[in-house]
Parts: C-alpha cells; sequence; structure tokens
C-alpha cells in the first residue's frame, strides 16, 4: 500500500527523468578529470537525481509515511489555457499580433466556468487594443502587427 | 521538341528574372528593410548595426529594421536570412564567425557561407591584440614563446569560447610557433578579461577594444597586434609577424553585410553604395573608430573574394589542429 | 574630505535639469518594461542606444542607468501581483509576496518591495561612492573554484526555500539544473539535450521557466478550482503596512541590504544569489519561520532589498574596471564607447563628473522611483478586483508577448506551454518551483566554474580545498546542511508540512 501517494508519484517522475537524462548524457564524452567533459556534469546530477527519486519512492511506502493523496488533475482547464497559447504560437506568423492576441483571449476564456460572449469579446477588443498600442506604437517590438496579406 | 521546350523555358526564366531584376532596380528599396542581428544587443556586430542603421536609413529612403536573432554563435538568425527570400528586403549583420570561420569549425553548419550568401560590404575590420598577464616574465613575442616552449602545459589562454575568432587566433599562433598552451574557454570576452587580469589565465588574443583600456592602466601587457600592419591607434605596438618572424601569421576580425543568395546585381550594388555611403559619413566613422571599429568599405566582389579566401584559410586552420564542434 | 566633496561634485552634475529629466524618463521607462513580464532591460537599452548619441554621454548612462534600477523594481510588481518573475532576482519576491497579495495584503507588500528597495539603493550608493575601488579587488580574488563553492552554498540554501519535503526540494534543484544544462556546452560546443530541436540550441531561457512555472501553471491552478468564485481575493486590507509590520521588515531590509551589497559585486552570477541568499538567511534566523511561504512580510522584504542593492553594486566592476557583469552593463559598455569614453579604472579620474553624477543620480533615481511608485500602489492593487476571468486572459497575452519577443521567436511560446504544464502537474504533487528556477539560473553557471577550476588546477579537486575562499565556502555549506538537518529544526518544518 503506497501512503504517500504524492512522494511516490514525485519519485517516480524523477526516477523517469533521471534516467533519461542519464542515458542521454552518456552519448557524451565524459572526459578526465583535468579536462571534464560535455557529459561529466549532466550524466552525474542524472544519477544522483535518480538515486534520490528511488529513496523518494521507497520512504513513501514506509508504515510511518504521512498519508497524502494526489487532486484531480484538471485536464480541461489545462488543455483551454495550453490550447490557447499554442494556438496563438501558430497563428501569431500568419495573423499577426492584433488578430492573435484576440484569438488568445478568446479561446483562453472560453477555460473559465463564468465564460460570458459579451465579456470575451469586450476584453479581447481592449487587450487587443492596449497590446497594439503598447508594443507596436510604444515599444515598437519586431513583430507582425497584421496579417501579412495586408502589409 | 523536347530540347525546344527545354531552351524555350530557359529563355522565359531569363527574361523573367531580367524583367523582375529590372522592375527591382527601379523601385528598390519600396517598403522597410530588416537587418538581422545574429547576435544579442551588445555585441559588436550589434553596435555597428545600431550605429549605421540612421544614416543607412536616410541613404535608402526606407526605415532599417534591426532584429536581433540570436543563437548557436549567430548561425542561427544568419541561417534564417540565408533561406529568405533574395529580394533585398532581409540582410544578415554578420562577422568572420558567421561569414568564414563557423563553416571550417561546424560539423552540422545549416547553411554555406560561400553558396548561400550574397556579400554586400565589408563593413569593419576588428583588430586582435595578443595580451599577457603582467606575472608572465615576457615583454615580447619572442620572450613570449621562448617563456612557453621552456614551460609546456604550464602556461593557458582564454578565449571567449571554444570555435570563435579568439580561440582560432590562438591555435593558429600555436601551431605557427610549436608550443604548448592549455586553451581555457569562456562564454564571451567580458568574463574572460577578469579571469585575465586576475591570472587565472595567463594570456590571451582579443579585439583591442576590450583590451587596451585594462593595458592602459597596467593590469595586462600588450605584445603586439596580430594585423598585417600596426594598429594606427597604438603604432607602438608591433605586429606578430615582425615581432616574431613570423609570416603569414595574420589574424584580424572582421564584419560585414550578406543577403541570400540570388540577388539582384542591381540591388546589390544600390545596398552596397548605401552602406558605403553611410559608414563614410563623418559622424558615423568617427563613433566606429571610437569603438575600435576599423571602416572598411569597397566593392561587393572584392567582399565575395575576401570570404573566400577567409573560408578557406580557416578550414584549414581547423583541419591542422583537428577542431571541430559537433 | 574626499568622498563629500566628490559627491558635492556627483549632485551638482545629477541635479541638472536636463539630466534629473532623463532620469526620470529612464526611471519611468524602466519601471513600465519591469512591469511587462518578458520584455527586460536588455532589449530596450539596446533599442534606446541610438536614442542617446545626441546626449552628452553622463546623461545618456543616467538615463539608461535608470531604465536598468527601474526595471528591477518594476519586476517585483508583477511578481508579487500575478505570481510573475520577470527576471530571476524576483523569483523570490514571488514567493511570499504573492501569497501576501491573496490574503489581501498586496498593498503592504508592494509597500514593502518599494520601501526595501529604497532603502537599499540609498545605502548600496553610499557603498558604491565609498569603497568602490577597494570593492573591486574582491572580484580578483575570486577564481573559477571559489565561485563553484558559492554556488553550491546557494544551492544548498535553496533547500529552505521550499517548505515541503527537503528530499523532494533537492530533486527539484537537480531537476532544475538538468534543464538548465540543455543546449550549447561553453567547453566543447557540443549541443546536450537539444535533440536537434534550433530553439533549444542556445538553452531554454529564463523567462519561459518563470513564465511557465509560475505564471501559467497558477493559471491552470486557479481556474481548476471550480467550486470558488474566481476572484482572485475577496477583501483588500489597508495599503499601507502596520506597526507591527514595521517593526518585522525593518531588521530584515537592514540585513539585506548587506547581503545584497556585498554578492553585487561579484560579476558571475553573485546578484542573482543576493536574493536567494537573502531569503534563506530571514527564514533560519526568523521567529516567525513557518510563516515563510505562505505570506511573511520579511520574505519580501529581505529579498527585495538585497536584489536592489545588488543591482546599485553589480555596477561596481563596471565603473571602476570596465568590466561588465550582466548584459545590461555589457550595453552600458557599447554607451560609454560610443560617447568616446573607454570603461575603466580610468573613468574615475578622467570623467570624475560622468562616475559621481552617475552615483548621484541613482540615490535621486530610487527616490523618483518611490514617489513614482507609491501613487500607483492604489491602482496596481485595484487591478486585483478585477473578476479573474478578465483578469488572466490578460496575464496570458502578457506572458505570451514577453515571451515571444526573447529572440522573436514562437518557439519560445510553446517551450512555455510545455513546461506550464510540467509545472502544474508538479504542483500537484506538491514539488515547488522556486528551488527548481535556482537549479535552473545557476546549473549552467556551476558546471562552467566547476569545469574551469579543473581545467586550471589541471585536474586537482584539492583546489577546492586548498583556495581559502573556497574552503570557507564549503565549511558554510557544511554547516548549513548540519543546521538543517538539526532535530529541532527539523521538526518545526515538519509541523508546518501538516498545517498543510
Amino acid at each position: 500500500m503506497i501512503r504517500n501517494k504524492q512522494n511516490f508519484a514525485s519519485g517516480v517522475f524523477f526516477v523517469v527523468f533521471g534516467v533519461f537524462c542519464a542515458l542521454v548524457a552518456r552519448g557524451y564524452s565524459l572526459g578526465t578529470t583535468d579536462d571534464i567533459g560535455a557529459g561529466y556534469f549532466p550524466f552525474w546530477i542524472a544519477v544522483l537525481l535518480t538515486v534520490l527519486g528511488a529513496v523518494l519512492c521507497v520512504s513513501s511506502l514506509a508504515a510511518k509515511a504521512e498519508a497524502t493523496e494526489i487532486g484531480r488533475l484538471d485536464w480541461k482547464s489545462t488543455a483551454w489555457i495550453v490550447g490557447a497559447v499554442v494556438l496563438f504560437a501558430f497563428l501569431l506568423q500568419y495573423l499577426g499580433i492584433v488578430l492573435s492576441v484576440i484569438v488568445l483571449v478568446f479561446v483562453s476564456s472560453m477555460g473559465s466556468h463564468e465564460f460570458t460572449w459579451k465579456g470575451a469579446v469586450g476584453s479581447s477588443g481592449i487587450l487587443a487594443a492596449l497590446v497594439y498600442l503598447v508594443f507596436v506604437k510604444g515599444l515598437h517590438l519586431q513583430f507582425p502587427a497584421w496579417p501579412t496579406l495586408f502589409s | 521538341m523536347r530540347r525546344c521546350s527545354q531552351t524555350l523555358s530557359i529563355l522565359l526564366l531569363l527574361f523573367t528574372s531580367l524583367y523582375f531584376s529590372v522592375a527591382l532596380g527601379a523601385t528598390y528599396p519600396d517598403r522597410p528593410i530588416r537587418l538581422v542581428v545574429p547576435f544579442p544587443p551588445g555585441g559588436g556586430v550589434d553596435i555597428y548595426a545600431r550605429l549605421v542603421q540612421p544614416e543607412l536609413a536616410k541613404q535608402l529612403g526606407q526605415p532599417i529594421v534591426i532584429e536581433n536573432k540570436a543563437g548557436a554563435g549567430g548561425m542561427i538568425g544568419t541561417d534564417q536570412v540565408a533561406k529568405a527570400a533574395p529580394d533585398g528586403y532581409t540582410l544578415a549583420a554578420g562577422n568572420i564567425a558567421t561569414f568564414a570561420m563557423n563553416a571550417g569549425v561546424y560539423k552540422n553548419m545549416p547553411y554555406d557561407p560561400v553558396k548561400d550568401l550574397t556579400p554586400i560590404i565589408q563593413t569593419v575590420m576588428v583588430p586582435y591584440v595578443l595580451v599577457v598577464n603582467p606575472s608572465v616574465p615576457a615583454r615580447s613575442v619572442k620572450e613570449l614563446i621562448a617563456y612557453a616552449k621552456a614551460n609546456p602545459g604550464k602556461l593557458m589562454y582564454g578565449s571567449s569560447g571554444n570555435g570563435s575568432g579568439q580561440h582560432m587566433a590562438a591555435e593558429l599562433f600555436k601551431s605557427k610557433t610549436g608550443t604548448d598552451m592549455l586553451h581555457v574557454p569562456y562564454k564571451g570576452v567580458g568574463a574572460m578579461v577578469i579571469d585575465l587580469m586576475a591570472g587565472h589565465v595567463q594570456l590571451a588574443i582579443a579585439d583591442l577594444a576590450s583590451l587596451m583600456p585594462h593595458v592602459k592602466s597596467g593590469k595586462l601587457r600588450a605584445l603586439a597586434v596580430c594585423g598585417a600592419a600596426r594598429s594606427a591607434e597604438y603604432p607602438d605596438l608591433p605586429t606578430v609577424i615582425e615581432a616574431a618572424n613570423l609570416p603569414g601569421y595574420e589574424t584580424i576580425g572582421w564584419q560585414g553585410i550578406a543577403a541570400p543568395a540570388g540577388l539582384p546585381k542591381e540591388v546589390i550594388k544600390r545596398l552596397n553604395e548605401a552602406f558605403n555611403k553611410a559608414q563614410s559619413e563623418l559622424s558615423v566613422k568617427e563613433k566606429l573608430i571610437s569603438t575600435s571599429l576599423t571602416p572598411v568599405g569597397g566593392a561587393a566582389e572584392e567582399f565575395a573574394r575576401y570570404i573566400q579566401k577567409e573560408t578557406a584559410k580557416w578550414a584549414k586552420v581547423a583541419k591542422d589542429i583537428n577542431l571541430t564542434v559537433e | 574630505m574626499d568622498l563629500i566633496a566628490n559627491l558635492s561634485l556627483g549632485f551638482a552634475t545629477a541635479l541638472s535639469l536636463q539630466n534629473l529629466l532623463y532620469a526620470f524618463i529612464g526611471c519611468l521607462l524602466g519601471t513600465l518594461i519591469g512591469v511587462l513580464p518578458g520584455i527586460g532591460p536588455v532589449a530596450t537599452i539596446a533599442m534606446l542606444l541610438p536614442v542617446t548619441y545626441g546626449l552628452n554621454p553622463t546623461t545618456a548612462l543616467i538615463m539608461l542607468a535608470g531604465i536598468f534600477y527601474g526595471a528591477q523594481y518594476g519586476g517585483s510588481t508583477t511578481a508579487i501581483l500575478v505570481n510573475l518573475p520577470g527576471e530571476s532576482s524576483s523569483v523570490v519576491t514571488a514567493i511570499d509576496g504573492y501569497q501576501m497579495a491573496r490574503r489581501g495584503k498586496a498593498g503592504t507588500a508592494l509597500f514593502t518591495a518599494g520601501f526595501g528597495s529604497f532603502f537599499a539603493g540609498c545605502i548600496a550608493t553610499l557603498v558604491l561612492a565609498a569603497f568602490a575601488p577597494q570593492l573591486a579587488e574582491l572580484a580578483f580574488n575570486f577564481g573559477p573554484a571559489d565561485y563553484f563553492s558559492l554556488m553550491v552554498l546557494g544551492l544548498v540554501g535553496a533547500i529552505i526555500l521550499s517548505s515541503g519535503s527537503i528530499l523532494k526540494a533537492i530533486c527539484m534543484i537537480l531537476l532544475g539544473l538538468l534543464l538548465g544544462l540543455a543546449g550549447t556546452d561553453v567547453n566543447s560546443g557540443l549541443m546536450r539535450f537539444t535533440f536537434g530541436i534550433p530553439a533549444l540550441f542556445d538553452g531554454i531561457d529564463f523567462v519561459c521557466v518563470a513564465m511557465g512555472l509560475f505564471g501559467f501553471a497558477e493559471v491552470i491552478t486557479n481556474l481548476s478550482h471550480k467550486d470558488k468564485r474566481e476572484t482572485f481575493t475577496n477583501k483588500v486590507s489597508g495599503l499601507w503596512p502596520s506597526m507591527a509590520d514595521f517593526k518585522r521588515m525593518l531588521p530584515a531590509i537592514f540585513r539585506g541590504t548587506t547581503l545584497g551589497s556585498i554578492l553585487g559585486i561579484l560579476p558571475g552570477g553573485g546578484a542573482v544569489l543576493s536574493s536567494f541568499a537573502a531569503y534563506t538567511f530571514e527564514k533560519k534566523i526568523s521567529a516567525h519561520a513557518d510563516e515563510f511561504g505562505k505570506g511573511a512580510i520579511e520574505g519580501v522584504a529581505g529579498p527585495e532589498s538585497a536584489n536592489n542593492a545588488a543591482a546599485q553594486t553589480s555596477f561596481i566592476p563596471l565603473l571602476t574596471m570596465g568590466i561588465p557583469s550582466n548584459a545590461v552593463m555589457a550595453l552600458m559598455v557599447g554607451a560609454m564607447t560610443i560617447h568616446n569614453i573607454q570603461p575603466g579604472p580610468q573613468v574615475m579620474q578622467n570623467n570624475p563628473e560622468l562616475f559621481w553624477g552617475l552615483i548621484a543620480s541613482m540615490w535621486v533615481g530610487n527616490l523618483m522611483l518611490v514617489i513614482l511608485n507609491l501613487p500607483m500602489l492604489g491602482v496596481w492593487v485595484k487591478l486585483l478586483t478585477i473578476p479573474y476571468r478578465f483578469l488572466y486572459p490578460a496575464i496570458l497575452v502578457f506572458c505570451c508577448i514577453g515571451v515571444y519577443s526573447l529572440n522573436s521567436n514562437v518557439a519560445n511560446i510553446y517551450i512555455t506551454a510545455i513546461l506550464s504544464v510540467f509545472g502544474y502537474v508538479l504542483s500537484k504533487l506538491g514539488c515547488e518551483a522556486a528551488p527548481m528556477l535556482l537549479g535552473f539560473v545557476l546549473g549552467p553557471m556551476m558546471e562552467e566554474y566547476f569545469r574551469r577550476a579543473l581545467i586550471l588546477s589541471q585536474g586537482s579537486y584539492a583546489t577546492f580545498f586548498t583556495n581559502p575562499i573556497s574552503l570557507s565556502l564549503l565549511v558554510a555549506t557544511a554547516i548549513l546542511i548540519a543546521v538543517m538537518a538539526f532535530p529541532s529544526i527539523k521538526q518545526k518544518r515538519q509541523e508546518a508540512f501538516q498545517e498543510e
């Protein structure tokens, strides 16, 4: 029976990540002590992470380990937020900053359970205008403001 | 029949390209020009670009937009330009590394500096100087070589990174003089200079601008400049060639401007003239010189030949000293 | 006395109408870009460099310096309000500052940050004026081995940043170290952990990690609390700190200033470490150790004073030796050379009005920042009463733009998105992001110094123990570990953990 589920899961994660990094780092030269190779530092850090991750796993099984549960992951909110951000990144090159911001605000707003069309239209409009004024007009940042077809 | 259509298509292609080049030449430039600086703000290439920007915009009658696209020793930004449309609206500012040296050092170079780029102009030279920490008992290049030979593997030199111009310049020095010194790479010249002054490393070959202030304050000792001729600013310093009788030891950093391959001749000419004029404008020239960037200028063809010569030279050095970076 | 004569020359220069005006513009601009997450002072200064050509060099430098410390100041605002540390120095501020904001004490937190910065700025400026040449020598005494040991001490200290399990905190630090190593290896030029993705060739940018792990992950966490109404905080209590707050804040500010002033002088990572060190220190000595991580006022006061003091003293290597200790300073060198001033030891003799004028203007600038920001406190706090459903899309927009503008590359946005999922899952597992961020920042530097130390010592590990500075830092590390393992403190930590 796993008592400390949080620690067990994070331990597993650290072990997996550590083993992966150690394997990749094995592909780089370890070098000699007077000229340490590119693989030396990452390899030993990864090994250390793996070992400590394993210790974390084992200790979470102990009878007197503190009992924790992992809260339910809210994949829906995650998907809305991450999806909106990825969509923004993709659209930026084609639509320019102003339209992409509107899309970003709109899509990410849908992740809220208090979403209203009116609110989303309003806030996307205000933010797009703000972004245009601050970043394009004010700071002259280097990105396309409008779809490339228009310019 | 087949041959006929082939000829026809070639002719057609010729005509269209001629048409376009004429059309381009007549109206170019009619929109803002992007000048990609493949390094972070504040470096030598960036400073050059920002110094000529206003005057260049005046010459071309269009805004010049400087974009810093740093990464992988300048190769990420330069590669983007190499793969952009050859219309004269995307230019790369670069230096000895991005236009020549990297090709010999990096195994997986994303672009070929000779084939994938159209050279526009060699803009400035960046003279290198050989300095030692005062703890090194050598007052001339000859004494330094003698000292290094007497203490093989004891002297350590710093550079601004593996495969950098400074690294290559020092390696060339080692191979020409048959000395054995250890390389200690740093992330940029600033960190290296601190350790050089503190004596953690004993010598370095780097650009005049970064080192001479410390030579003046007595924290470092300059032995020689590394160009073919003495520096106008410091005429007392001999060249390595004359000081140690090392013919062919010429290492000098430089910068230039290039565009994607296949740029129409008219556009090359227009850009070359604009850069030449912009950087010989008195106020710009003075500022370049004060930052230890020696204006060069000249025709695009000269720069093309220079790039070929330098690429070959450094590829050979890299091969001789067996230096590759993956 | 020389100092007084010099300072009066400095003030005469700094208080000229033109210099005052440009100091003000610099501070204002700096605050603005500091508040925008991801838009750093480097890009802004680079952009403004051509504008300064027409100014006289002293004025130009005063303005650029204003942008630099203005940005430091503005950065803490977003860290406190919405958990978005735009710079490594404000990561620590976000830990307790954001918790204070959530408990309705955003005004107090912002005031503390502002007041701490001002105090630290004033003191550090005096330190700079009085001891700059002597302090400059300190940097020379630090060799690669010493820096490595300093980083080790810093990382061990980072364990204290976390309020949960020590073991998990160590794992998170190691995770951060590994993430930080991705990119081109300085020594060999080899691309590590890049898997052929060009966007990773130069490593992952700090801003991406901070925005992903702190900003985005926090947004996701907040959204997933469906049972609660999505408002940020229901009560916003008084803007001004109480007498009790002051009593707790002042000693912390004083200690932070001292730590920051000293560490800021070290060019390789000293300034980064200062705010972390201050936090660790405060948490260790505080009578309210259990409050840390939940909105302890010392957790804001100490680090904020430290990072501002470090920002001022990081000018020492630049002004006395012409050595830039970070990217902003490198740009200042550029600005000086363009104006025909060779940065270096001779600046103090050849251009005394520039040297002392700049120092005096820092004091003036700090005062301006306080005056500029105090009236803004109310506005910032009001911002938090905006319903969260309007607030979080705005956070996303500013983060995305900031991340993109790092090098005009959309790949940075994708990286941030991936890291945000990472951060959300880790927070669900009770793993805290702050130690990981410190590992991320220090990892590459640590490896660099480690390898350089061994090249210089020709492979002898003894270099870390024969060097007096390195040795004493390692001894300090050992003491710190002993203190952490000490039962009574361990018990206290566990109590704190169980309360959650």
